[in-house]
């Protein structure tokens, strides 16, 4: 683990709140790209990597320093945007039409072309129930294998393996609807 | 193409997706901190009830073991009356 989040884990554990605010620092782009998967608003992103890094300081105490603390806190954010999409799933029914997109209104420095992907594909797993879109986001967007995804996810590798075969029937169909590829 | 293929192609040509740049370091400091002061609020109000729930036990118990019973009344008379 990197020397400099030893200590400021150490640090905050000690009570010294801003060794934790040095952390967040450190490692919130990296956690703020991870939650650009579970929202295309800057303002909900915000609030995520907040509850993300607030959830962590929680359970700080808990981490087993075996492994890097960005993929602890990755698997943190995860669940904090499982969470999220659970709760946002009636607006994600009401989505945009899969054609209708007409790019995104922020301010994100990418090419257009990349943008209007991003969120053609946001929109698209969007329609998906949030364990669907979240296996297929694991696996085939984040490219995660199969024991990183369960892991991240907290389920056992049979359980992503049933819910990628679920999903993505669901997803071909979905595709079908659309008319957006063949079978 | 199956879906997977089309997932991919989609999750490629979304490369760099990178969010709008975040600072969130003094609002994740503030929420600690709110939520700190929450919680010595609540274990303050529990050890205040506990105490008051003290007195008010050895209070009973005292006039109960005097066979007061009436000044016990007398007693919850007027707290009631300061109370109100």
């Amino acid at each position: 683990m990197d020397a400099a989040d030893r200590a400021d884990i150490d640090a905050t554990l000690a009570g010294d709140r801003e060794a934790y605010g040095r952390l967040v620092a450190r490692h919130q782009d990296a956690i703020a790209r991870r939650m650009w998967r579970f929202t295309r608003d800057r303002r909900q992103l915000e609030e995520l990597v907040e509850d993300v890094f607030v959830e962590a300081y929680l359970s700080l105490s808990g981490f087993r320093a075996e492994a890097p603390l960005g993929h602890w806190l990755s698997r943190i954010a995860t669940r904090v945007g499982y969470r999220f999409w659970k709760r946002r799933r009636r607006e994600a029914a009401r989505a945009l039409p899969l054609q209708d997109w007409d790019g995104p209104a922020d301010d994100a420095g990418d090419d257009l072309e990349a943008r209007e992907a991003a969120e053609r594909l946001h929109g698209l797993l969007a329609r998906l129930p949030p364990r669907d879109r979240l296996v297929l986001t694991l696996l085939y967007v984040e490219g995660l294998s199969v024991a990183d995804a369960a892991e991240h996810a907290g389920w056992s590798r049979t359980m992503v393996k049933v819910q990628a075969h679920r999903a993505r029937k669901k997803l071909r169909a979905l595709l079908e609807k659309a008319g957006l590829d063949a079978p | 193409m199956n879906e997977v293929e089309t997932l991919r192609k989609l999750a490629a040509a979304a490369r760099p997706d990178r969010p709008p740049p975040v600072d969130v370091t003094r609002a994740v400091l503030d929420r600690i901190a709110a939520r700190e002061r929450r919680g010595e609020w609540v274990v303050w109000l529990f050890a205040a009830t506990a105490a008051a729930a003290a007195v008010v036990v050895s209070v009973v118990a005292q006039h109960v073991a005097a066979g007061r019973q009436d000044a016990f009344a007398d007693f919850l008379e007027s707290m009631m009356t300061v109370m109100a």
